[in-house]
């Protein structure tokens, strides 16, 4: 598939969200001013301003296993995208809603099964989901619709380690209706933020050097640079953790040219 | 305390899958059918999962005994190694397994017997010739002792036999199964040191080398044979300084007429290995120092690893009073 934003490769997609309806969508949208991206026409497609964060409606008309390439292209997604599938799912045995990751996907047709990445995930509480294409009636095991395709086309397409099955269970008698209903939303907010945080707290881990790659083409967007003084600055930059260059970035965008930006991180650095 | 485990559904009813899956009451047990569904994958993180490791049981079906590499051995004419577990509970920086798995998950195989079989045959086919078996090459060989009980079963029902050695090669301390035990010629207890200021830094989670020496001296006074393995021999600065300090420690407290053999080996690795390794670990001084790519293999220089050996040959040599066998390994 041809890269559908080839002309604008100038931002980096942190996180994709895929989502099966606009109520499963609707938390997104608001907590992160998504905006529908009208020129993307095969799926609903969202993204903030920054471009940095992008969401994919599932449709029932095409093959659920498009939907990740199709995010993946219109994103200009990168090894180091996080990817967050969340659905509601409906429980009859539940009082309360309960948020879960989900590491044994099962396809209820064939019984195949799917292990998504369990690393670093210690403290959510995890069971397995049953992949169905409808929704079922008095369910006391987690059923997630698509879901054996949509991972099974992510597990090959990105880092498994940073794809997060997610699902907020609901005592069935609720209706997606009620989904405005403050605590879904309260814990929406904690957990996915909580996975939006751990992701980047992993991809420290996963990619050692790349987080310095990313701020140096921030940096570069606003400066110029001679060849040699490239090298000293991507060197310059991977002495430092994410979390000081997130801070410092907002000052060296201040700055009036490349070498002051070079003698600006040494400093830093004494 | 490992969260998950993933258990091979062939080997779901084996009662050492039982057993080991009683040591772990609160974790997630999942069933699957095939390691490889968990283990192989390719898009994972080596070092992420370090962080966390889950546990894999499963069933070896074959290669359970393999030759091993050219150079790797202590004297006998044949050489070989097999490891009923991958990966390790120890965080080495220059561990060659980070650049050979994309899992570091802890994948153990629980046929142990299948092992001892395939030893015994070729026990039986190549018989009258030395052999040594060495285990612990992709893993620790005790590390993980209190849960897989591995060396308790190989000293209750491995193959006696003048010619043959068998090596359990670790940094741990886990020697109980040794310890009950009473001692066989046929078995080398072998330690990998290296100076305390380099393991500080670079044993990252084994136990300290004085505590390491100190499982050493408890073997011989049992009568245990060890070996000592300076491998991988490491440069720094003040590396003469720090490797005649580490041999005066060990020799001072251990019975040397227990010391089967010492060997040393430089630290080398395969190409992509080294490229793989030095990326997960971006400025570190362990790939700082005089590495030189050699027929695919990065290592100290000639003149660099030759006098490191010498060296330390020498001061072990002043030590000992018997002759005792001393060996370079080249194992790339
Ligand atoms: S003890 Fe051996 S196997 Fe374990 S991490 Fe260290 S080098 Fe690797």
């Amino acid at each position: 598939m041809e890269k559908l934003n080839s002309t604008d490769n100038s931002y980096i997609c942190e996180y994709c969200f895929i989502v099966n309806n606009i109520s499963e969508a609707q938390f997104f949208i608001n907590r992160f001013n998504l905006k529908l991206k009208k020129k993307y026409n095969l799926f609903p497609i969202f993204s903030n301003e920054n471009k940095n964060i992008w969401l994919a409606i599932n449709q029932d008309t095409i093959s659920s296993t498009v939907t990740p390439i199709y995010l993946n292209n219109c994103a200009n997604a990168n090894e180091q995208t996080t990817w967050i599938f969340f659905s509601f799912s409906f429980l009859s045995n539940l009082n309360s809603p309960h948020f879960t990751i989900i590491d044994e996907i099962i396809n209820s047709s064939t019984q195949n099964k799917l292990y998504p990445s369990v690393s670093c995930l210690k403290k959510f509480k995890r069971k397995n989901a049953f992949s169905n294409e409808q929704k079922f009636q008095n369910q006391e095991r987690i059923t997630l619709k698509n879901i054996y395709e949509i991972y099974k086309t992510l597990e090959k397409l990105v880092n498994k380690a940073l794809i997060f099955v997610t699902t907020l269970s609901i005592p069935e008698k609720y209706e997606l209706s009620d989904i405005d209903n403050k605590t879904i939303k309260s814990e929406q907010n904690k957990y996915i933020t909580e996975i939006m945080n751990l992701s980047d707290e992993m991809k420290i881990t996963i990619f050692p050097f790349s987080y310095a790659l990313n701020f140096y083409k921030k940096i570069e967007e606003e400066f110029k640079f001679s060849v040699y003084e490239q090298n000293v600055l991507k060197n310059l930059l991977k002495h430092f953790n994410p979390n000081d260059l997130k801070q410092n970035l907002i000052f060296i965008k201040k700055l009036k040219n490349g070498k002051l930006v070079i003698n600006y991180l040494k400093q830093k650095l004494l | 305390m490992i969260n998950t485990i993933y258990v091979e559904n062939e080997i779901k009813d084996n009662s050492r899958t039982l057993s080991i899956l009683s040591k772990f009451k609160r974790s997630r047990i999942i069933y699957i059918n095939k390691y490889s569904e968990i283990f192989n994958k390719k898009t994972q993180s080596f070092r992420l999962q370090k962080k966390d490791p889950l546990l894999i049981l499963a069933k070896k079906h074959n290669n359970f005994v393999l030759k091993a590499p050219e150079g790797f051995g202590i004297g006998a004419s044949k050489n070989y190694y097999f490891s009923h577990m991958y990966n390790c509970i120890y965080d080495c920086k220059y561990c060659f397994l980070q650049g050979l798995y994309s899992s570091a998950n802890y994948l153990v195989f629980v046929n142990y017997e299948d092992f001892l079989t395939q030893i015994k045959n070729l026990i039986t086919i190549n018989k009258g010739k030395s052999i040594t078996f060495f285990s612990g090459y992709d893993c620790d060989s005790l590390a993980m002792e209190k849960v897989t009980s591995f060396a308790e079963f190989f000293l209750k029902n491995y193959l006696e036999n003048k010619k043959i050695t068998y090596e359990f090669r670790t940094k741990s301390l886990q020697i109980n199964p040794f310890l009950k035990n009473r001692p066989s010629e046929n078995i080398v207890i072998a330690y990998s040191l290296l100076p305390n200021d380099l393991a500080q830094k670079f044993d990252v989670k084994a136990p300290s080398i004085n505590l390491r020496i100190k499982s050493l001296k408890q073997l011989t006074l049992l009568g245990w044979q060890i070996g000592l393995r300076f491998d991988p021999l490491i440069y720094n600065n003040n590396w003469k300084i720090s490797y005649k300090e580490l041999i005066r420690t060990i020799f001072d407290q251990i019975n040397t007429n227990y010391l089967h053999s010492v060997s040393f080996g430089s630290l080398r690795f395969p190409k992509q290995i080294f490229n793989t390794i030095s990326n997960m670990y971006p400025g570190d001084e362990l790939f700082a120092h005089n590495f030189e790519k050699r027929a695919n293999v990065y290592s100290y220089k000639d003149e660099v690893e030759n006098e490191m050996i010498s060296y330390c040959k020498n001061l072990i040599y002043k030590k000992v009073k018997k002759d005792v066998q001393i060996f370079t390994c080249t194992p790339y």
